[in-house]
């Protein structure tokens, strides 16, 4: 019986362990090479995605702005339009000075009987009174009125600044009021 | 394990390929990438841009430019956008008139410059709108000059009362001094460029639109007539 002694059988063990290991290497290498390929494609395919997309949305806006440049006019109406309603709606908010025909219906009411030498009123709710009372009678007929119900609505101060008594027996008088509104 | 010259040539083809990475990586795929990044961000701030552009072309055309201008020219009648002395002078004056009240005197002060320049005019402390002031005196009852007033503050151009004083010369003349505050706003000096957002009209600001929209307006202005002046063809018989 022929018996055959491989005496290369340890060196052919690690030989085809290496070719293994190599083969590996050598496969490993061109899977991460195509993998690299791979990514480099997508990059690459979303790279151009974006410079299209770019480049249509850019001409989209150009677009856009044309047609919007055509309608300035419009724009030009709407701002102006905004501009002077929202001013005009500060100013009206704003506005708190003195209702001067409410004023003078109560000053006319008021100085009846007297004799209105002058009636200043101011938009700052200010108002000053100065007039002339025939007699004593009339006077306190007039501060009576004076400190009517309606007074208080109208007035947060009112002042009797001077009062003088004249030679003929009329009387002089200066009051000073205040606007309630303008507080 | 040995590993002999053969073997190297086997290492040769996976070296190359990472060699290849690492170059295609460093020259080519880096500055590709922060440059893709860039058209990226771009792009975002495009498509933004576009939505906005979208938007406002949308609310541009719904807008109805007849309508506008109408809106526009009854604000521009109440808020003139340059100091208009002769057309406030002349409602005060048609006001008056209106209420058998007599102008004895006008003077205007606040005035600063006109016209050309009148967009550098600063607005007074505590005053919203530029304004300059109107002081006429009036003859004519107390009763009068309350239709005054109402009528004046409800006119356009926009006028504001104030201060009022009134002094009885005689038994049956009353004479009223008047300081009165007329308004203008110069326009805005830009409308800005197409990407910037049209700010809508809010209710608010519809709601003031109604208010002045209630103005009376004087529509005949005084002009001069229009009367022949010398002969057309001075060659002519």
């Amino acid at each position: 019986m022929k018996t055959e002694i491989d005496f290369l059988k340890g060196n052919r063990g690690e030989r085809e362990k290496r070719q293994k290991l190599l083969r590996m290497v050598k496969t490993g290498s061109i899977l991460v090479l195509l993998v690299y390929c791979l990514i480099l494609s997508v990059f690459f395919s979303y790279d151009f995605y974006i410079k299209s997309q770019g480049e249509k949305i850019a001409k989209e806006n150009k677009i856009k702005k044309e047609k919007i440049e055509s309608l300035k006019e419009v724009e030009t109406l709407q701002v102006a339009l905004k501009q002077r309603l929202s001013s005009l709606g500060k100013f009206f908010d704003s506005q708190k000075g003195s209702d001067y025909p409410l004023l003078l219906d109560y000053f006319d009411n008021l100085t009846q009987e007297i004799t209105l030498k002058t009636l200043i009123i101011q938009d700052d709710g200010k108002v000053n009174l100065n007039g002339g009372a025939a007699d004593t009678f009339v006077l306190e007929r007039f501060l009576e009125k004076i400190n009517q119900e309606e007074t208080d609505r109208l007035f947060s101060g009112v002042t009797l600044s001077s009062l003088d008594k004249r030679d003929d027996g009329s009387y002089f008088l200066v009051i000073l009021f205040e606007a309630k509104n303008n507080q | 394990m040995k590993i002999d010259n053969k073997d190297y040539k086997t290492f040769l083809i996976p070296g190359i390929i990472i060699l290849l990475i690492l170059i295609i990586t460093v020259f080519v795929l880096k500055p590709r990438f922060s440059l893709t990044v860039e058209n990226r961000n771009r792009l975002l701030a495009d498509k933004k841009l576009l939505a906005g552009l979208t938007s406002k072309l949308a609310t541009l055309e719904g807008l109805a430019e007849v309508e506008f201008s109408d809106k526009v020219d009854v604000v521009l009648n109440v808020l003139p956008s340059e100091k208009d002395v002769p057309r406030n002078l002349s409602v005060v004056k048609k006001i008056a008139l209106n209420n058998s009240l007599l102008v004895s005197d006008i003077s205007i002060s606040d005035i600063g410059e006109i016209a050309t320049t009148s967009s550098k005019q600063k607005v007074v402390k505590g005053s919203v709108l530029p304004f300059f002031t109107l002081d006429i005196k009036t003859i004519g009852s107390r009763e009068l000059i309350k239709n005054f007033i109402k009528q004046l503050e409800s006119t356009a151009p926009l006028m504001k009362i104030t201060s009022v004083s009134i002094s009885q010369k005689k038994a049956d003349v009353t004479e009223t001094s008047l300081e009165i505050q007329a308004f203008f706003l110069p326009f805005p000096k830009t409308i800005g460029k197409p990407e910037q957002q049209l700010v809508p009209i809010t209710s608010e600001e519809d709601k003031t639109f109604e208010k002045i929209n209630g103005f009376a307006f004087f529509t005949d202005e005084e002009s001069l007539p229009n009367l022949p002046v010398g002969k057309e063809n001075l060659f002519s018989p």
